[in-house]
């Protein structure tokens, strides 16, 4: 089995590409033939071939998953993905980090989908599966791995060590060496929403096909409006699924990244971001279609434009052509040249197509008229496609340079460059959201409209009044934006007219979203009287709109350092230096100020299997790898997890940092940020958060001090009585008890031993630290064969090391060596963001509007469906 | 004029505008030579310099400085840029821990009294994807 399972999954690799492609051939003579019969005929024989395809996909799924879960590191997806401490959830993982894999993860959401047109799509099925499967033989043939002449199609995940790397000289001499351990997964993916984030993005890419193949279908066969009602079912959940993955993603980046926030407008994000916006649009168009028969020409470009766009953005990430801008997009692995050619081809295709067809699509006979509700869609649509404009041309700026050969470079701060420009956008979909809406349920006709007009505009001016008042409020509470001010230099005039500015935007944003929250609220509650919920899509979404926006003004516009300048210096000469200090220093147990908060180092943690919380390191003695012994009882709640002396296994890889808080009041709470040293990747921090009602406090590590640097030094002999009092490393120390031992830890202790414990308490500044240093003398009855053991206690709190040297029985002196080091500590980042939970509140409302959406066009939908084609 | 017409302008107006603005605000490639240029003639843009660090015979890391006990919020290093110039490069921030593993950096930044200070530090780690050694 696992010499041939490579080669059983390319097989099935190639069988599932052949039936993709025979599968097209045969719907496309199914949806064309004339004589009933025939179509039946090639309808089953298409069905038969695509059930083959859908079972070689899920033979291509299985063997690569067999190959990491068995590590198997013949193969170099296992070696290069996975590794032996790997847990199974994680290889899950491990399973799409590869461009392979997650394209095979794509391809299998297609079958999934296909099987349930095979169900659903009815009358459609032939013409809409010939473009469906035209497409999945397209990416399938990305992990083809076939070579014809000098061409090599796709690149397959069932290649060999020897076959990935022939150049490694190990290879050379023996190509049938298999590596011990893989390389592992990249230690970012190690999250539990890196398990479920890919395959919903995935499953949102794989949905966008089915509108598409809608559309196209319906073009090809001259349905031009029928197209839209199935694409209307699929569209929605495509809406819902995509933008529930890229705000999985933004979460991720929030709870594991250390760029200090959940959107960083990279390249990767904006990629998938932009399609979903265009996505949304195409949605609102047909509604309109749907309604009233009208906008089928903006219907058709749009939904054309979301398939294209999600092509561009896998360009975008995979060809390689993005790999300077952008901080983790995949490198070319052999697929660049066909994603160009495949992105080329639709790009051609779909305009043909559409240039074909234009004449034939129904045009709007009159303009829409201002009063009407749908008027203001489309000037929501206006605004959507201008917004995507920016983000895309912004992201697109390694490409020109490869088009024209220039070299410009991205904006310098991108952050900076797309959330100034994007504030008004978000100014504009938030009074659009609300205006559409309170148009909707007021019924809005031409005789009413001046009086809606004119009672929608007090509700404006109320919320920007309250906008105002809300801003400059949380000016003075969080005074960053001063900052801001003075960090430009107060005479830079420039400077201060983009403070303005954005001052400006920061209020319209509130006003906005408040304006939303309050017609989408008025809109739910008469949609909740009249007892018609089901309509409620529209309402719950542009209520979630509001107050996602509004908590997106504050944790990002109002996000706060609150490491930022601590000493009291104000402006000096060295004034940039004071407002870029946004991180501190904590030494091991001593207490620094920040703000409202006493912060203390109380060092490094780490987590065991079976153990429910964090074990300090000062209970701990690493043996080998993971493995490490208990020098003191773990305990939890009560309960005694491991005994002094007893092995375990940690999760080595991640250290913990425990920083306590302790408020005004004394309340304290500790914070926990990982970092993870490793080899191909340096050190990787991820933050600890902790979830406040009304805020979010949000701390990583920065850097940490390498301990093999910490030479110890400072030897000391010390003889002590029991009872007495001394200094170590200028902490007092009192030998409370010496007494026989009945386990040392790291000692395999014979009956004959003679086994003795010291028991030091160590007075910290507000804790006691003890210190168990233990001897063990073996043969002791025989004096000439007398041998003493000492196990060293190490007291990291306080940098000491300390060994029971030696007993003296008739004084009754113990001697005890002593070793001390410097304190670590380590650099770290705090900052507040505030009112974050609306964020997510408002993206869950979004996220269930769309369901109620979907619900109802599905129930709408059903009886008229079936549309002979 | 038709409602269709001018939301049309409007739309071409704004995304020309959008376009301009992006062009305003894109940033450069520059070499150290070139980057001083520009903050000579009074040019106060942030600008891109790729190049690697500086290193010895050895191939060991030289002129890495950051001394978070004295300062955590200062760090500097020597980035040798794509024409062979050597600078130093001010960071206000700690030293990125994973700087001595990439094998490109990236710096965003510009000359301040003929200082380079860095605004950002992108690193493009050799890539899991290109892993050529076999242990």
């Amino acid at each position: 089995m696992r010499s041939h399972i490579g080669d059983i999954g390319h097989l099935f690799t190639i069988i599932s590409f052949i039936s993709a492609l025979l599968g097209v051939f045969a719907y496309w003579n199914a949806s064309n033939k004339k004589a009933l019969e025939e179509q039946t005929n090639w309808k089953t024989f298409a069905r038969g071939l695509f059930g083959l395809h859908a079972i070689s996909v899920l033979g291509i799924v299985v063997s690569l998953f067999m190959i990491i879960k068995n590590h198997w590191y013949e193969y170099h997806y296992a070696w290069n993905h996975s590794s032996n401490s790997l847990p199974v959830y994680y290889m899950v993982s491990a399973f799409w980090e590869g461009q392979e894999g997650s394209f095979l993860l794509w391809v299998f959401w297609h079958a999934i989908i296909g099987l349930l047109l095979l169900k659903w799509a009815k009358s459609w099925e032939a013409p809409v599966m010939t473009i469906f499967l035209g497409i999945q033989a397209i990416l399938v043939s990305m992990i083809l791995g076939v070579v014809i002449g000098d061409a090599k199609i796709g690149s397959s995940p069932f290649l060999t060590m020897a076959q990935a790397m022939p150049e490694a000289p190990i290879f050379q001499n023996n190509p049938d060496f298999v590596p011990e351990d893989g390389t592992g997964l990249n230690p970012l993916l190690q999250n539990y929403w890196m398990v479920i984030h890919p395959p919903t993005l995935f499953l949102g890419f794989a949905l966008t096909l089915v509108p598409f193949a809608y559309l196209v279908a319906g073009l090809w066969k001259e349905k031009y409006t029928e197209w839209v009602k199935p694409a209307m079912n699929w569209g929605l959940p495509t809406a819902l699924i995509l933008g529930t993955g890229i705000m999985m993603g933004a979460y991720w980046a929030y709870e594991t990244l250390n760029f200090g926030g959940y959107w960083n407008w990279d390249p990767v994000e904006n990629a998938v971001y932009v399609p979903w916006l265009i996505l949304v649009a195409g949605i609102h168009a047909m509604m309109i279609a749907q309604r009233r028969g009208t906008a089928m020409k903006l219907s058709t470009l749009l939904i054309a434009g979301t398939f294209f766009l999600i092509i561009y953005s896998t360009y975008l990430t995979r060809s390689g052509d993005l790999e300077d801008a952008s901080v983790h997009s995949f490198t070319d692995a052999g697929m660049g040249l066909q994603l160009r050619i495949f992105l080329l081809a639709l790009m051609v295709g779909i305009t043909a197509l559409i240039a074909w067809r234009w004449k034939k699509l129904p045009s709007d006979e009159k303009e829409t008229e201002t009063y009407s509700p749908d008027f203001w869609v489309f000037i929501g649509i206006a605004v959507i496609f201008i917004s995507s404009i920016q983000i895309l041309a912004g992201t697109s700026i390694p490409v020109f340079n490869k088009l024209f050969n220039t070299h410009v470079a991205p904006p310098a701060n991108q952050v900076q460059f797309y959330s100034r420009i994007q504030i008004w956008f978000g100014v504009g979909f938030s009074f659009l959201a609300g205006f559409g809406q309170y148009l909707w349920w007021r019924g809005a006709n031409k005789a009413n409209f001046s009086l809606l007009l004119r009672k929608a505009s007090y509700y404006g001016i109320a919320t920007l009044f309250v906008g105002f008042i809300a801003v400059m409020l949380t000016n003075t509470f969080i005074p960053e934006i001063g900052q801001r001010v003075l960090e430009a230099g107060v005479e830079n005039d420039e400077a201060k007219s983009k403070i303005v500015v954005d001052m400006l935007a920061y209020v319209l944003l509130f006003a906005g979203g408040l304006f939303a929250i309050i017609s989408g609220g008025l809109a739910l509650s008469k949609l909740l009287k009249k007892n018609q919920f089901k309509l409620a899509g529209g309402a719950v979404a542009h209520l979630g709109l509001g107050i996602m926006l509004i908590g997106i003004l504050f944790s990002a516009g109002f996000s706060n350092t609150l490491s930022k300048n601590l000493t009291a210096e104000v402006i000096s000469e060295r004034q940039s230096e004071q407002f870029n200090a946004e991180h501190l220093m904590l030494r091991r147990h001593v207490p620094k100020r920040m703000g409202e908060f006493v912060l203390r180092y109380k060092g490094m943690r780490f987590e065991a299997d079976g153990f429910p919380s964090f074990i300090p390191e000062s209970k701990l003695l690493p043996l080998v790898d993971d493995t490490v012994l208990a020098v003191r009882d773990i305990e939890y709640e009560g309960k005694t997890y491991f005994k002094r002396g007893d092995s375990l296994r940690i999760f080595a890889q991640d250290t913990y940092y425990e920083i306590e808080f302790t408020d005004k009041n004394g309340k304290s709470f500790s914070l926990f940020p990982r970092a993870q040293v490793n080899d191909n990747m340096g050190l990787i921090a991820s933050p600890d958060t902790r979830h406040e009602f009304n805020r979010d406090l949000y701390t990583h590590v920065s850097s940490i001090p390498n301990l093999k640097n910490f030479q110890w030094r400072g030897a000391d002999t010390l003889r002590l009585r029991v009872g007495d009092t001394t200094f170590f490393n200028d902490f007092i120390a009192i030998l409370d008890s010496v007494g026989p031992a009945k386990k040392i830890p790291g000692f395999n202790a014979e009956k004959t031993d003679i086994m003795m414990s010291a028991h030091l308490s160590i007075l910290g500044r507000d804790t006691v630290f003890t210190a168990i240093p233990s001897l063990l003398i073996r043969h002791a009855s025989t004096p000439s064969q007398a041998q003493m053991f000492t196990s060293t206690e190490d007291v990291p709190d306080i940098g000491l090391q300390v060994k029971m040297a030696n007993i003296d029985p008739k004084t009754g002196i113990f001697t005890f060596a002593t070793r001390s080091r410097q304190m670590d500590y380590v650099v770290l980042k705090v900052s507040e963001k505030p009112m974050i939970n609306l964020l997510w509140t408002g993206t869950i409302l979004i996220i269930i509007g769309f369901g109620i959406a979907w619900r109802r066009r599905l129930k709408e939908n059903k009886e008229t469906l079936d549309v002979r084609v | 004029m038709k409602k269709s017409h001018i939301i049309a302008l409007v739309m071409i107006v704004v995304s020309g505008f959008l376009i301009f603005n992006l062009g305003e605000e894109s940033s450069s490639y520059d070499s150290f030579a070139t980057a001083r240029e520009r903050a000579k003639v009074g040019d106060s843009k942030s600008t891109h310099v790729v190049g690697k660090l500086k290193k010895d015979a050895m191939g060991e890391i030289v002129g890495l400085e950051y001394n978070p006990q004295v300062n955590p919020n200062l760090s500097k290093f020597i980035l040798v840029d794509t024409l062979q110039q050597e600078e130093m490069v001010t960071l206000y921030q700690p030293l990125p821990p994973d700087l001595a593993k990439s094998d490109r950096v990236v710096v965003i930044g510009k000359f301040q009294n003929d200082k380079f200070i860095a605004d950002e530090v992108l690193l493009k780690c050799p890539s899991k994807y290109e892993e050529t050694e076999v242990k």
